[in-house]
């Protein structure tokens, strides 16, 4: 697999604030690439820099494997935060701008409206548009040209859930017809549906890049207590499947490998004359494991 | 190079202020035209004497450079505009060069300098044949390097409203501090605080005194000492340079900065 792209430890200061400090990113060709962060964590100003707007403090970044020249960008479709049009031409007019700018055929401005279902509204104002029928133009607008990337960030911004049911759809399908796709979001729930890979950052620094199945599935945990803790914590050294032992104030927290059997648990320490007075399993939310990754 | 320009003219003729702005600047040279008797009266001169060819060219020339301040507004607001509708960061995600930006709205400036010149000459032409004693009806193009004068003042005038624009950012406060820059700044330099004569060539001197100079001795003479016949190339020399001049800053600042 080719990376699409690469960054090398990318930077933005803003005099003391650091923005984005160092990343290291590689997209494969073909995955759905998630940058995960709450706000402020620095996905806007890294987008900013891969798409030529923000100067970089230091470090590097290649689209293509063909570094930072300024036609790379004609073969990515983006949207930056929200989508910016001449209000007063009309939502074909804007689009020909555009098709203008990445040397597009005009023919083919009919093709991505109806795409987004604003065929009909063509000749209306951008001015006029609602703000997901503006949504929906920057969308037209990112995939004029066929580009290789889409690079969407916080698409469902202020969507209702219809329109955001629609935004991921239009990712799922854009990206089983080839596309590379990098979306920005701070909504983890929205990065587990739609993402295949994914980067976790916080205050400009990446904390966690992988496989969405590897970071944000569901770990599966299991709870037990006991009168003696620390005796407890000792007979599971070797047991097979535990991953990771955390003693608590009040009871011990598995963290175990799926498939985890917690009657064999129970069994093993009943063989032992050990009776628990607590078992509990349960799946750890995504949120939660979210929240962890981004903690302090 | 014609890519740049499709692009600029695709953004700027369904946007309507641009009509209002032209269409006031158009109304503008014909006024003067058709006003042109009292302005010769408040001068005491006779018709033909301002006119009539070869003068017209030195006095339409004159107050043309004025209505040209609406041509630099205009700039000056689709200059902000790109910073306000945060389209110039578009372009540039689109795939523009930042470079690019830059020389399209220059490209764009050059034409329609090229166009209020050509305003200028054909209305110039007819002005003068209405008004031109019968002797002086084939002296059309004497003086006419005013014409040319006129183009570098159009020229320059657009490249400083590039300049505010992309310096400012927001149109309203790009409009407003140009316009100080126009009257009291420059003014108040050249005649309160630089020592005498340095300041002649400051911008606005250049293109509002230079360039097109007062016929100030026909005026005086009650049309017997002839008009100047053309701009200096010295006052010619200095105002494109300074075109050049704002248009690098421009192109430097846009160049540089975050979007
Ligand atoms: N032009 C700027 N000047 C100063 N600080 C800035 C500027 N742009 C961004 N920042 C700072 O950089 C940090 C990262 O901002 P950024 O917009 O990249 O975050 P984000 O991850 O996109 O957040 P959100 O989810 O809210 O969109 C923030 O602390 C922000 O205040
Ligand atoms: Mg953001």
């Amino acid at each position: 697999m080719e990376p699409v792209l690469v960054t090398v430890q990318l930077k933005k200061h803003y005099g003391p604030i650091q923005a984005v400090n160092g990343l290291d990113l590689a997209v494969q060709k073909g995955s759905v690439y998630g940058i995960l962060g709450p706000n402020g964590s620095g996905k806007t100003t890294t987008l900013g820099m891969l798409l030529g707007i923000t100067n970089p403090t230091s470090g590097s970044f290649s689209w293509f494997g063909k570094g930072q020249i300024d036609d790379n960008r004609k073969r990515i479709g983006s949207l930056l935060e929200q989508p910016n049009f001449y209000p007063y031409l009309t939502g074909e007019q804007n689009l020909k701008v555009v098709a203008l700018i990445k040397g597009v055929d005009e023919k083919e401005i009919d093709g991505v409206l109806s795409a987004v279902n604003l065929l009909d509204r063509k000749k209306s104002q951008a001015r006029t548009y609602s703000l997901g029928m503006r949504q929906r133009l920057a969308l037209a607008s990112a995939l004029l040209g066929n580009p290789d990337v889409l690079l969407l960030d916080e698409p469902t911004n202020g969507l209702d859930p219809q329109g955001i049911a629609e935004v991921r759809d239009f990712i799922r399908n854009q990206s089983a017809q080839g596309r590379t796709i990098i979306l920005a979001s701070h909504i983890l729930d929205e990065v587990e549906k739609v993402c295949t890979h994914v980067s976790v950052i916080k205050k400009g620094n990446l904390l966690a890049q992988g496989t969405v199945n590897d970071l944000l599935k569901g770990e599966d945990q299991v709870e037990i207590a006991g009168d003696n803790l620390a005796a407890l914590a000792e007979q599971l050294v070797n047991y097979p499947g535990i991953k990771r032992t955390e003693l608590l104030s009040g009871n011990i927290l598995l963290h175990v490998e799926e498939g985890f059997n917690p009657a064999a648990l129970n069994k093993y320490f009943s063989d032992k004359q050990i009776h628990l007075s607590h078992l509990v399993a349960r799946k750890k939310r995504l949120e939660e494991q979210f929240l962890e990754l981004t903690a302090e | 190079m014609l890519r740049l320009l499709r692009i600029e003219l695709l953004k700027l003729i369904p946007y309507r202020t641009f009509k209002i702005l032209f269409l006031i600047y158009l109304l503008l040279m014909v006024l003067w035209l058709v006003g042109g008797k009292g302005i010769a009266n408040t001068l005491g001169l006779t018709p033909e004497q301002v006119l009539g060819y070869p003068n017209i060219w030195n006095y339409y020339t004159l107050y043309a450079c004025y209505f040209n301040i609406i041509l630099t507004i205009l700039i000056i607001f689709i200059t902000g505009n790109e910073y306000t509708y945060r389209t110039l960061r578009q372009n540039i995600i689109d795939g523009l060069q930042r470079t690019e930006t830059v020389q399209a709205k220059v490209l764009l400036i050059i034409t329609l300098s090229i166009i209020s010149t050509i305003v200028l000459t054909i209305s110039g032409v007819i002005g003068g044949l209405i008004y031109s004693a019968d002797a002086d009806k084939g002296r059309m193009l004497e003086h006419g390097g005013f014409i040319f004068g006129y183009f570098i003042q159009s020229l320059g005038m657009m490249s400083m409203g590039l300049f505010f624009g992309t310096l400012f950012k927001r149109t309203g406060l790009a409009v407003i501090i140009f316009l100080i820059f126009l009257f009291p700044v420059d003014v108040i330099l050249r005649a309160g605080i630089l020592p005498d004569g340095s300041g002649d060539y400051m911008p606005v001197a250049t293109y509002f005194l230079k360039i097109v100079p007062f016929p100030l001795d026909h005026v005086m003479s009650h049309g017997e000492e002839p008009t100047a016949s053309a701009p200096t190339m010295l006052s010619l020399g200095v105002g494109f340079a300074y075109a050049v001049l704002f248009a690098g800053i421009s192109w430097m600042i846009t160049k540089k900065r975050d979007l």
